[in-house]
C-alpha cells in the first residue's frame, strides 16, 4: 500500500479514544515503535518546549509511517515554513500551540492543506504516499485526507473563537493546552475549577456541532481525565517521555535509598 | 588545582551503596543533571549495548562531572582507545565487561591507570581537572586514585576466578552481569536461582577478602535487589531511561484506556 495509513484518525474516526505521548527526551528514530509497544496510538515530537530541529524530527516521523503510530508534531510557531517542511518530511499531523483567533487558524490551514482547502506549496514525492509518483491532483487529495490539523486554545479569548475555528473547513482537532489556558485564566493547575470545565463545555460543544474532534493534554487524574473524557475529549495527550523517566526513576531511587543494610 | 571529587568513590569509602541511573536512549548532555534530581549517584553510559560512540560519551561524561553525578562509561570491548579516550574525555571510570581471568583483568587497568600502576598514555588538560593543566607527577597518582576500574564477571569461569581477579592492583569493583551469566550457566533470566546467589556469594567473599567492592547489573525485581544489596552488593544499576519512560508510559496508557472501557 503506498498511502501510509493514518491510524490515529482512523481511530478518531471511528469515535475511538487517540493517545498519544510528547517526545522531548528521546532522539532517535524508534520513537515510535517505542510508543506502540507501550499502548500509544500517536507521538507528538515538540518542537515548542524542546530543542529538536526539523531534521530529527522529520526521522522520527518518517520511521513512525511503518510503524502504525500516527507523527503529529507540534511546531514552535505560526510559520507556514514550520508546518510545510515538517509535512514534506513526514508528519502526518502538525499542532499550531497557542492559537488566538479565527485568522491564525485559517492560517494553519492553509499551510498545511493543499488546494482546493489550504494553500501548502507542492513538494513532488511525499513519505506519506511511500514517494510514489500520483498525478498532482491525486497527491493533493490523498495527502489532505492523511493530515490532521490541530490547533490549541489555550487562553480564555481563544476559547470564545471555539465554535468559528471548529467551523473552519480543514481544522481537524480543537485542543485545549490545560497547562497554559488555567495559567492564562489565573488558576493555574486547577483542573477541576468551574472556569476550565466551563472551557472544556464550549470547545467539545464546538466540536460535536461542526464534527470535529476535541482533545486534551496535560491531565492525568482521574477525577479530572475522566470528566473531560465524559464530555467528549478523544484526542488525549497522555504525558511525555521526560515526565514518565523523572518519575520512574525517582521511584526506583526512593526504593534503593530506603533498603537497609 | 581543581580535581573533580569522584562522588561515587566517596560514598563507597564512606560504606555507602552507589546507585546508577542508566543510559540507554537518552543523547544530550542533560543526562547527569536527570540523574542527579532523580537521586542516583552515578551515570552509566553504555557503549556495549548502546550506541554511543566515543564523541557522544565524553560530551554527555565531561558535563555530568559539574553534577556531583560520577560519568562512567562501560566501554564495548578490552582495547586501550576505548578505555584511554573516554577517561580523556571526562569519565570517572570504566566498565569492562566479560573479564574472565587476571590476564584481562590486568590488561583492563594496566589501559585505565598512568604509571606506576599502568601504562595508560599520559595526557592534560583534562576534564577531571577542569580543563586546568596540572603537573604530571601530580596528575598521574591524583587521577589513578580519581578513577574507578570496574570488571564484569558474566561467565561461570569468570566467578571461579573472581578471589584472584579481585587481588589485582588497581581494579576497584568487581561486577556480576547477571543477564549474561545466568545465560551462561544456562539460567536465563533466574536471578533468584541458588547457583545465582551462589556466584554473588563468590565474588562478595573475593571483594571482601581483598578490600574491593561488589557490583550487581540485570537485576530490577525490588525483593531481590534488596536480597543481594543485604548479602554486600554496595554499586549497582538502578535501571535505565528507557525502561522508565516504558515503565510509566505503559501504566499511564492502561491508566487512560481503562476511564474509557
Amino acid at each position: 500500500m503506498t498511502v501510509k495509513p493514518n491510524r490515529l484518525k482512523e481511530k478518531l474516526s471511528a469515535g475511538e479514544i487517540g493517545l498519544g505521548f510528547s517526545v522531548n527526551y528521546l532522539r532517535s528514530p524508534d520513537v515510535a515503535s517505542i510508543a506502540s509497544a507501550c499502548g500509544y496510538d500517536w507521538i507528538k515530537p515538540d518542537m515548542e518546549h524542546a530543542t529538536y530541529d526539523i531534521d530529527m524530527v522529520s526521522q522520527m516521523c518518517m520511521a513512525a509511517l511503518d510503524v502504525g503510530c500516527t507523527s503529529v508534531v507540534r511546531v514552535p510557531g505560526k510559520q507556514h515554513f514550520h508546518a510545510s517542511r515538517l509535512l514534506d518530511g513526514g508528519a502526518q499531523g502538525v499542532i499550531i500551540p497557542h492559537v488566538d483567533s479565527v485568522e491564525e487558524a485559517k492560517a494553519a490551514v492553509d499551510w498545511c492543506k493543499f488546494p482546493p482547502i489550504g494553500h501548502r506549496s507542492s513538494p513532488g514525492p511525499v513519505p506519506q504516499l511511500s514517494y510514489a509518483k500520483y498525478n498532482l491532483a491525486d497527491t493533493m487529495r490523498l495527502s489532505n485526507e492523511n493530515i490532521m490539523v490541530v490547533i490549541m486554545l489555550e487562553t480564555w479569548d481563544a476559547i470564545q473563537l471555539a465554535d468559528d475555528i471548529a467551523a473552519l473547513e480543514g481544522v481537524d482537532v480543537l485542543h485545549i493546552g490545560s497547562n497554559d489556558l488555567s495559567a492564562d485564566m489565573g488558576i493555574p493547575g486547577q483542573y477541576d475549577h468551574e472556569k476550565m470545565i466551563e472551557s472544556f463545555k464550549i470547545m467539545t460543544d464546538a466540536c460535536k456541532k461542526h464534527g470535529k474532534v476535541a482533545g486534551m493534554g496535560g491531565i492525568y487524574d482521574e477525577e479530572n481525565a475522566t470528566r473531560y473524557i465524559g464530555m467528549g475529549c478523544r484526542f488525549i495527550n497522555a504525558g511525555g517521555d521526560l515526565g514518565f523517566m523523572t518519575g520512574g526513576a525517582q521511584q526506583r531511587s526512593a526504593f534503593l535509598n530506603s533498603v537497609k543494610y | 588545582m581543581a580535581l573533580v571529587p569522584n562522588h561515587t568513590k566517596e560514598k563507597l569509602e564512606a560504606g555507602g551503596i552507589a546507585f546508577c541511573f542508566g543510559l540507554r536512549v537518552g543523547r544530550t548532555v542533560n543526562a547527569g543533571m536527570i540523574a542527579k534530581t532523580c537521586g542516583f549517584d552515578w551515570l552509566f553510559i553504555d557503549m556495549e549495548h548502546g550506541s554511543f560512540d566515543v564523541d557522544l560519551a565524553c560530551q554527555i561524561a565531561s558535563v555530568a562531572l559539574e553534577t556531583g553525578v560520577t560519568p562512567i562509561v562501560r566501554v564495548p570491548g578490552h582495547q586501550h582507545f576505548h578505555i584511554g579516550r573516554v577517561l580523556d574525555g571526562g569519565a570517572q571510570g570504566i566498565i569492562a565487561p566479560h573479564v574472565n581471568d587476571v590476564e584481562e583483568a590486568e590488561a583492563i587497568v594496566r589501559y585505565a591507570k598512568f604509571p606506576p600502576i599502568g601504562k595508560r598514555s599520559m595526557t592534560n588538560n583534562l576534564p577531571q581537572f577542569q580543563m586546568e593543566r596540572v603537573p604530571g607527577k601530580d596528575l598521574a597518582p591524583q587521577l589513578n586514585d580519581n578513577t574507578l576500574v570496574i570488571v564484569m564477571l558474566e561467565t561461570p569461569e569468570a566467578i571461579e576466578n573472581a578471589d584472584a581477579i579481585a587481588a589485582v592492583d588497581g581494579v576497584d569493583i568487581l561486577m556480576i552481569g547477571t543477564n549474561d551469566l545466568c545465560a551462561e550457566m544456562g539460567i536465563p533470566g533466574e536471578f533468584n536461582h541458588e547457583r545465582t546467589v551462589a556466584a554473588y556469594q563468590a565474588m562478595i567473599d573475593a571483594c571482601n577478602k581483598h578490600g574491593k567492592y561488589a557490583a550487581m547489573g540485570g537485576v530490577y525485581d525490588h525483593d531481590l535487589m534488596e536480597m543481594y544489596i543485604k548479602m554486600g552488593v554496595r554499586f549497582m544499576l538502578g535501571g535505565a531511561d528507557l525502561g522508565f519512560i516504558m515503565g510509566a508510559a505503559q501504566k499511564r496508557s492502561e491508566f487512560l484506556r481503562a476511564l474509557v472501557d
